[in-house]
């Protein structure tokens, strides 16, 4: 993965984007550090499950059924217990968190090593996003995100990787494929790796720094 | 240099995220433009040999335009932005210099390198490496060097003489208009790149979306506190 510190980075500069009007107070980014960092939690069923890790929390799957229970709760029901228990700005707050978890954390890994299990349980495959987009005068455009017939049985290559057979992406709780506890090896615990990650850590705390230090606009006229 | 699109990106979510009641159409362009333009040093490099990466990705120019900004609006008596355009100057203008410094450290953070002190000190720098605790070596950083000949250095892959960074303006080192060659205009190079413009304009629907729905209820706001409750309660109607 990229390391959960690249995530909570990004995620501060997309949920701060999502919640322009929510101060991000101690309760606020506790609730936020929860949701950024529970995906990365499956690493732990990986010890009973070999390839848990990327599948079980980062599915496409989850992630839906939290988003209807939100619609259900909010929009469908006579009175949403989101908004009884903790009044309406919760609502605005759950819908921006879950959209953060999605394109901060599910979207982020899916274009980063071995990628994440999209529809887990529902169809065992990870999927990886990676290539370029670029313009050249002597080739026109370049694509190489979703290649047609290079797969393996010469269909399209959108960047499958396997089932949770094949694919483990070592985690420093589970560091090696299969099952158990592994003793006696290295565990690695990334906080960044690359320019690019370091530069969304980075750029993260820059955001909720500022959005912190912010005074408030004059209370006369925000128009 | 990393592609121009992906800078435009992270402005776009700075924008979203720190002009708070300034947030329109009109000063979302203005903080993208300012991340656009350090990119526009690969046209400089027709005239000026190297200058990609150079020219308007040095610091010195954010830097002073921050002592400019702070002492017009703090220091002098009557600030002249202040009067001109208000509050929403102020906080659009920091956060234009933000995204300015935001897609000058894209590249810095990139392999390609930015030189920083140009043209006072003509050295590429470039920050990569890797930040990790491993249970055998402890915590291992390769960003940065400290001690040796330098009290603290950074990767660098040389000066403007040695050091061409490719665009599609001057694809090959070197200065002057060529043709006949390759021009490539990246968009997005890598995955993580193309999530970044995805969240970006993922963010920006979802602004406009919910600020659409919130004209509904009237416009005309008094205050922060009225316009955060207009827009959970639009939020909450949609």
């Amino acid at each position: 993965m990229p390391a959960t510190t690249v995530h909570l980075g990004f995620a501060l500069l997309v949920a701060a984007a999502l919640l322009p009007m929510e101060r991000f107070d101690r309760r606020l980014l506790a609730v936020f550090a929860a949701v950024v960092i529970f995906p990365d939690l499956d690493s732990i069923p990986g010890w009973w499950l070999p390839g848990a890790h990327r599948a079980m929390f980062h599915t496409l799957v989850l992630a839906g059924v939290v988003a209807a229970l939100l619609y259900y709760d909010t929009q469908r029901r006579d009175r949403s217990w989101l908004r009884e228990r903790w009044g309406p700005r919760a609502v605005t707050v759950a819908w921006g968190l879950l959209a953060t978890h999605l394109l901060a954390h599910l979207f982020l890994d899916w274009s980063h090593l071995s990628g994440i299990n999209l529809l887990y349980p529902l169809a065992d495959q990870f999927y990886t996003l990676e290539g370029k987009l670029v313009y050249s005068t002597a080739d026109g455009w370049i694509q190489t995100f979703v290649e047609f017939g290079t797969g393996a049985d010469g269909g399209i290559d959108v960047g499958q990787q396997g089932s949770t057979d094949d694919v483990h992406v070592p985690t420093p709780t589970d560091p090696n494929p299969g099952g158990g506890v592994d003793r006696n090896v290295e565990r690695i615990v990334p906080v960044a790796v690359h320019g690019w990650q370091l530069y969304l850590l980075l750029l993260g705390l820059f955001t909720i720094g500022a959005r912190r230090l912010q005074t408030d606009p004059p209370a006369e006229r925000t128009e | 240099m990393v592609p121009t699109l992906v800078a435009a990106a992270i402005a776009a979510l700075l924008a979203a995220a720190l002009l708070g009641p300034a947030f329109d159409r009109r000063s979302l362009g203005i903080v993208v433009f300012a991340a656009l333009v350090p990119d526009l040093d690969a046209a400089v490099s027709l005239v000026v040999y190297g200058a990609t990466n150079a020219a308007f990705h040095s610091f010195l120019l954010p830097v002073a335009a921050a002592g400019l900004l702070y002492w017009d609006t703090a220091r002098r008596e009557r600030s002249w932005l202040a009067e001109r355009y208000g509050w929403r100057g102020i906080r659009i203008a920091w956060v234009a210099l933000a995204a300015f410094v935001a897609a000058v450290a894209l590249d810095l953070f990139s392999p390609e390198g930015v030189a920083l002190f140009y043209p006072i000190h003509d050295r590429f720098y470039a920050v990569t490496g890797r930040l990790v605790y491993s249970t055998q070596d402890g915590l291992v950083q390769t960003y940065v060097t400290l001690g040796g000949e330098n009290v603290l250095a950074v990767g660098s892959p040389g000066t403007t003489a040695t050091h061409h960074v490719e665009s599609w303006i001057n694809p090959t080192p070197g200065t002057g208009f060529e043709t006949g060659v390759e021009r490539r205009f990246p968009l997005v190079e890598r995955g993580w790149q193309a999530i970044v413009v995805v969240a970006a304009i993922a963010v920006l629907a979802i602004r406009w979306r919910s600020s659409d729905s919130g004209a509904e209820g009237g416009d005309i706001v008094d205050d922060g506190d009225v316009a955060e409750e207009a827009s959970s309660v639009a939020e909450v109607s949609r």
